[in-house]
């Protein structure tokens, strides 16, 4: 028991320089606004992500979700969220951020903090964003978190339905299997 | 009160404000020049707080924001253009057509209720007195009527994003009216056939069958609406 505990322990660090991607097929990305009718539940259909572990005893972090590929279930609300999201002009959604991790690359024992910037319908904002990290079952780290955004801070328009706009904030939450890349 | 009494009442609070002085206590003087007093407007403004001094234990790179200028990701792929224009066509469309899709729930709904009430004026024994007949007939034909133009503006409008999403809200909103249209044609033909059955027997028949399809039809909208509200 001691010695799977010290396997897992060693499994979740990030020794300086390497490098994780996102493995799509077993990573989700979802997000929900709420109506006073109801509630959408939404997702990402296609991402990108990776995280370096740098010298310096830190990671950087990065994902990527074209704003197209979100689906909600309703393809007549999914083509107003692109006409909303201007997808167009501003095609991605962008998160980058930085988190520092023991000394030997460890991670904390409690959540990882990633301070960083959302970029998203053109704006900047900062993001501080905690997350879950452990190791996979099949190899590699799981990293699971969520935080809200405002629409309005990203200024972008409210949908309506029956005259009555949807809340402003906007729930993320993430689900990423990273896998380690072979040099 | 003179000024003079004034500054001599002044100068003794003063003295018991300091406290008695002991007598055995030698006068010391200050170790350092008694500096001019510094003079304050109160309307000023506050004078800025010094920054908060960093914890002993911070370190200097953890006391700046940490710097984003790097690209994981490379090159994003290029994405598809979407025509904007038509994605504003569209949304134009579908606003009326769902304004008119609210108009139509209420006047199958009316439709319906006349119809149920003209059927009990006529079927439910006693004399027919013919008062809902002309009210249900000018509901019936402008339902069907906004039906049409309201199904015409959601069919002709653009859809620059063609997705195959499997069986989704808009999956279930189209087969309930297109169930819903089917029931408003089979109306249509009910109850002009009722109409002319007058003095048959199996003119209730008809009617009955007329009845049944109106709630039918009353339903598959209802579906139809809520499948894009709820």
């Amino acid at each position: 028991m001691a010695a799977l505990l010290a396997l897992a322990l060693f499994a979740a660090a990030l020794p300086p320089g390497s490098t994780y991607s996102a493995d799509p097929a077993a990573s989700a990305i979802r997000f929900q606004v709420v109506h006073k009718l109801h509630r959408v539940h939404g997702r990402a259909t296609s991402l990108e992500g990776r995280a370096v572990s740098r010298p310096d005893g830190t990671v950087a972090a990065m994902v990527r979700v074209p704003l197209a590929t979100l689906q909600t279930g309703d393809a007549n609300r999914d083509q107003h969220m692109v006409e909303t999201l201007e997808v167009n002009k501003y095609p991605f959604v962008v998160f980058k951020g930085v988190a520092r991790l023991g000394p030997g690359g460890e991670l904390p024992p409690g959540p990882l903090t990633l301070e960083g910037q959302l970029d998203l319908h053109g704006v900047q904002r900062p993001v501080s964003l905690p997350l879950q990290v452990e190791p996979a079952a099949g190899g590699g780290l799981r990293a699971r978190g969520g935080f809200e955004v405002s629409l309005d801070a990203y200024r972008i328009e409210r949908p309506s339905l029956l005259f009555v706009k949807i809340e402003d904030a906007c729930r993320i939450d993430f689900d990423l299997l990273l896998r380690e890349d072979r040099r | 009160m003179t000024g003079r009494s004034w500054r001599a009442r002044a100068g003794a609070l003063l003295l018991c404000a300091a406290g008695p002085v002991s007598a055995g206590a030698a006068p010391r003087l200050l170790e350092e020049p008694l500096r001019p007093p510094r003079l304050v407007r109160l309307d000023a403004d506050q004078p800025s707080k010094p920054p908060a001094r960093p914890s002993p234990s911070a370190t200097p790179e953890e006391l700046q924001p940490p710097p984003l200028d790097f690209d994981l990701l490379g090159t994003p792929p290029p994405q598809p253009k979407v025509d904007e224009g038509a994605l504003r066509l569209r949304r134009t469309m579908l606003s009326v057509h769902q304004g008119a899709g609210f108009g139509l729930l209420a006047l199958q709904l009316a439709t319906t209720v006349v119809g149920q009430l003209n059927y009990s004026d006529r079927f439910a024994g006693g004399p027919s007195t013919g008062r809902y007949q002309l009210t249900h007939k000018v509901l019936a034909y402008s339902t069907l009527g906004v039906f049409a133009a309201d199904g015409l503006v959601a069919l002709l409008a653009p859809s620059p994003l063609r997705r195959n999403e499997g069986f989704d809200r808009v999956t279930l909103h189209r087969i309930a009216m297109f169930t819903a249209a089917g029931g408003l044609l089979a109306q249509a033909i009910l109850g002009i056939t009722t109409r002319e059955r007058e003095g048959y027997l199996n003119q209730q028949g008809f009617a009955t069958a007329h009845l049944v399809v109106g709630y039918v039809t009353l339903a598959a909208v209802g579906v139809g609406v809520g499948a894009l509200i709820f």
